[in-house]
């Protein structure tokens, strides 16, 4: 190459990066302007609609709430993001319904018909994009959109795996067993989802629990069943007990560890000595919720069993021994007998404890 | 050969290095943006459908343990704790671990919380300095403090997993602040995917703006140049150079991350006789997970903000600065035996290679330049034409990294800046390149020669307390 066609290069290479530069300003500007305008109008939109609704809500009389009312629709318009806006925020009035007067569920029923959020996030279901779609599906769920129940299903087999979880949740949240059972069992050996989103989706279901678990105990694995079991294991299905008990025998750890959980949920003393076996199982989480289990049922008769239970080899069973006897033992008659005992790991386990019951500022025991 | 000979054919040498290297580096650092940018879009697309919030009340995330070791620390401690109390989270524990401390950081603590002395019970997993007391009270039921005996950060971090009781625990630096909603991010993480084991937020510089009970609530551009520059260098750094690693991130800052607690137990807990801690608890995570054959995660999240004070003066800088690097360097050197090891698959081949190539080696190879090409030139050596131009496409590379930076961070966190304080910080996008950067490249190096002295020390930087809306009032 000629020293002319270097120059050339150069002065390329410097126009080059020149315009690159001042396109990266010009798009940097764009966007930082942009974004400034949007979030001043989502802003305005928000605080706007927000005054409108508690005007019309809150309006002295009848005609009032009609010119209320003619202003928020006409404010709100066909832009997707006022409507979005006003049904959000309409979920919200609804959630704070105990503070609303009842004579004031008239005007919202017919806010409601004329927002027509259904028939608004049904066309996000149709037309939008991947996570407009999941946003809409959840959207649907909180409207509680019960004939729609079949579009949702559609959205089961697609091929995002956020639409698909979304479209699951919203039809738990829609109480449709048929549907969360199918999802579940799709789950069975794809773990794409963790166990936790599983709990999430069994948690939000809506319909009759009981049955629900029945049926996935019988169409089900293991897996699948554990899951649901630790779902609703603050629920204290009573009905499940002895679904429990079965369950308590089974050769799958995470299977015992969820129904001695459940079991020691409900509270009920018959169970106590069901947790005594299950204080010298060999795996020390079944023996960590069995300490919990009694701490839960709250007898003193099983006071002797959690004391042996605080010279156990693993340190989380010791310590939640300890908190179950200082929770338990009123008279400290135990407390006593492991603080003056020879294990020192135990007495320091019960010592802990008590410092975390008693005000040392003041106050005493709590 | 004479000597004069074996000179200049080492400047020619070095010098043709020089440019082959920074193109090298010039193509990593776009590509990294670019993917950056590409991950960014789509998580602002994801933003429509992701309502972390829906979390907020969950009994699924995995309750945290935050980890806050404190060396010297009056100025902000006890309002640091009481932020973390308000967090919007299920269920946490704060444990404040007071490293050895001769300010009043533990009596600030002890009167702020009325705390008093307990049997700890504690169970003993990472061996520690002496543990003195674990302070509780029940008012505040969930927080501990624990006052042990000086062993530094990684010690301090030690003994609070000792102590943590929960199967998470987030690392916080004593003068940082997260926000309210961070920790459900990073927890959203965990439940969605089971494999996580590490998370990092997106570490913010917090001078200029105001941030008040774990919420911000408006930026002023800073005051100091050395506090502008930093801004911008933080974008870039933490959005182009964290997002675009994936899965093979070497680091999560010091100041905000979530482990899962047992595989860093398993993996060995802190390295105590380092200061660079952060880097080094990532790496020894990836190397135990990747020899033991255990599918794992590492993530990067730019959502989850966590505030802090950046150095006020350039002397903090410096001293700032001499520890990451040493940090760096011991870091990749405890663990050579990964580098370039097909076992430990990308973060093996790609991430501790560019670690040792570019952040280490690109201080020492810079700081050369500095002295070697004006002496090229001297020699006629160098053609003129050819360093400025060689100058002014690094310079223009700089910059177009700089401002990508700020770009990602306006798809990051929409109206944090307004536009003129964009275009006001891109200015030192600009500007940075003469001056600052050469003098952090100094300072890195700085870091390099002074290795042994400076490798396990706690570094103090000067903090003041974070601005709060009725003070900026008052101002």
């Amino acid at each position: 190459m000629t020293e002319f066609s270097y120059e050339i290069l150069a002065a390329s290479l410097i126009i080059g990066f020149l315009v690159l530069l001042c396109g990266e300003y010009l798009w940097l500007y764009i966007l930082s302007k942009k974004n400034e305008e949007s979030n001043l109008y989502k802003h305005e939109v928000n605080e706007r609609i927000h005054s409108l609704m508690e005007a019309f809500l809150y309006a002295p009389t009848e005609s009032s709430r009609q010119v209320e009312f003619d202003a928020l629709i006409k404010y709100i318009g066909d832009e997707p993001v006022k409507k979005d806006e006003a049904a959000a925020q309409f979920i919200q009035l609804l959630h704070r319904a105990e503070d609303i007067p009842p004579e004031k569920f008239t005007a919202l029923n017919s806010l409601y018909e004329r927002l027509d959020p259904i028939s608004f996030y049904v066309q996000g279901l149709q037309n939008g994009n991947v996570y407009e779609k999941s946003y809409a599906v959840r959207r649907l769920a909180d409207f509680n959109a019960t004939d729609k129940i079949e579009e949702i299903r559609k959205l089961l087999s697609n091929r995002n795996a956020d639409v698909v979880y979304n479209a699951a949740m919203a039809l738990s949240e829609l109480g449709d067993t048929d549907s969360v059972v199918i999802f579940s069992k799709k789950c069975e050996t794809n773990r794409f989802y963790s166990h936790r989103l599983l709990l999430e989706l069994f948690q939000a279901y809506t319909g009759d629990r009981v049955a629900l678990v029945h049926r996935l105990d019988e169409e089900c694995n293991n897996y699948i069943k554990a899951t649901v079991i630790k779902a609703y294991t603050a629920d204290c299905l009573g009905a499940l007990a002895g679904l429990y008990i079965d369950g308590m025998s089974s050769q799958d750890a995470n299977l015992k560890i969820a129904c001695v959980k459940a079991l020691a949920q409900l509270g009920n003393p018959e169970y106590e000595q069901k947790m005594e076996i299950a204080l010298n199982d060999k795996n020390w989480v079944v023996r960590l919720a069995a300490v919990s289990g009694l701490e839960k049922i709250g007898t003193p008769t099983a006071l002797e069993a959690l004391v042996t239970a605080t010279q156990d080899e693993e340190w989380w069973v010791r310590t939640a021994a300890a908190r179950a006897i200082v929770h338990i033992d009123f008279q400290l008659v135990y407390v006593e007998k492991v603080l003056s005992g020879y294990d020192k790991y135990a007495a320091d386990a019960v010592k802990n404890a008590l410092y975390k019951q008693i005000n040392m500022n003041g106050g005493g025991l709590q | 050969m004479t000597f004069l000979n074996i000179v200049r054919s080492f400047i020619r040498f070095f010098n043709y290095f020089c440019m082959a290297y920074t193109i090298l580096l010039g193509i990593i650092y776009l590509i990294q943006l670019f993917t950056a940018l590409k991950k960014v879009r789509k998580q602002e697309k994801r933003k429509i459908s992701e309502d972390h919030m829906r979390y907020a009340t969950s009994k699924n995330l995995l309750p945290i343990s935050l980890i806050v070791p404190a060396h010297n620390e009056q100025e902000n401690i006890v309002h640091n704790v009481k932020d973390l109390l308000q967090l919007d989270y299920p269920q946490f524990e704060v444990i404040v671990v007071n490293d050895g401390s001769t300010d009043s950081t533990h009596d600030k603590m002890i009167e702020a919380f009325k705390l008093y002395p307990i049997e700890s019970a504690m169970k003993i997993k990472i061996p520690t300095k002496e543990i003195y007391h674990v302070y509780y009270n029940i008012e505040y039921p969930n927080l501990y403090y624990i006052d042990k005996a000086n062993g530094g950060k990684s010690d301090a971090l030690n003994a609070g997993i000792n102590q943590s009781q929960y199967p998470l625990y987030a690392c916080l630096d004593a003068d940082s602040r997260i926000e309210r909603d961070a920790l459900l991010i990073l927890g959203e993480e965990f439940l969605k995917d089971t494999t996580t084991v590490v998370a990092g937020g997106f570490v913010r510089i917090a001078n200029g703006s105001v941030i008040e009970g774990g919420e911000w609530k408006r930026f002023d551009i800073p005051k100091r140049m050395v506090e502008r520059f930093q801004i911008v260098e933080y974008f870039r750094s933490f959005l182009a150079g964290r997002l675009s690693w994936g899965k093979a991130l070497l680091i999560v800052s010091g100041a905000f991350g979530v482990f899962n607690k047992q595989v860093v137990i398993d993996a060995g807990g802190y390295k105590t006789n380092t200061i660079g801690e952060d880097m080094e608890i990532v790496v020894r995570v990836h190397r135990f997970m990747r020899t033991h054959k255990r599918k794992y995660m590492v993530k990067f999240c730019p959502e989850a903000i966590c505030w802090t004070q950046g150095p006020m003066s350039f002397t903090d800088l410096q001293s700032q600065r001499r520890r990451w690097q040493i940090g760096l360097f011991d870091t990749l050197k405890s663990h050579i035996i990964m580098t370039l090891n097909p076992r430990f698959r990308s973060v093996g081949l790609l991430s501790i290679p560019y670690s040792w190539l570019f952040e280490f080696l690109g201080t020492v190879v810079e700081t050369l330049g500095y002295f070697i090409i004006p002496f090229s030139l001297l020699m006629g050596e160098l053609n003129m034409y050819f360093f400025i131009l060689y100058f002014f496409l690094s310079v223009m590379l700089g910059i177009m990294l700089s401002v990508g930076g700020i770009i990602l961070e306006q798809n990051t966190r929409k109206g944090c800046m307004s536009s003129s304080q964009a275009m006001k910080l891109s200015l030192y996008a600009i500007l940075e390149n003469f001056g600052y950067r050469q003098a952090i490249t100094l300072f890195r190096f700085g870091g390099i020669v002074r290795y042994r002295k400076y490798k396990s020390s706690w570094g103090q930087i000067k903090r003041r307390e974070f601005n709060t809306m009725t003070e900026r009032k008052k101002a």
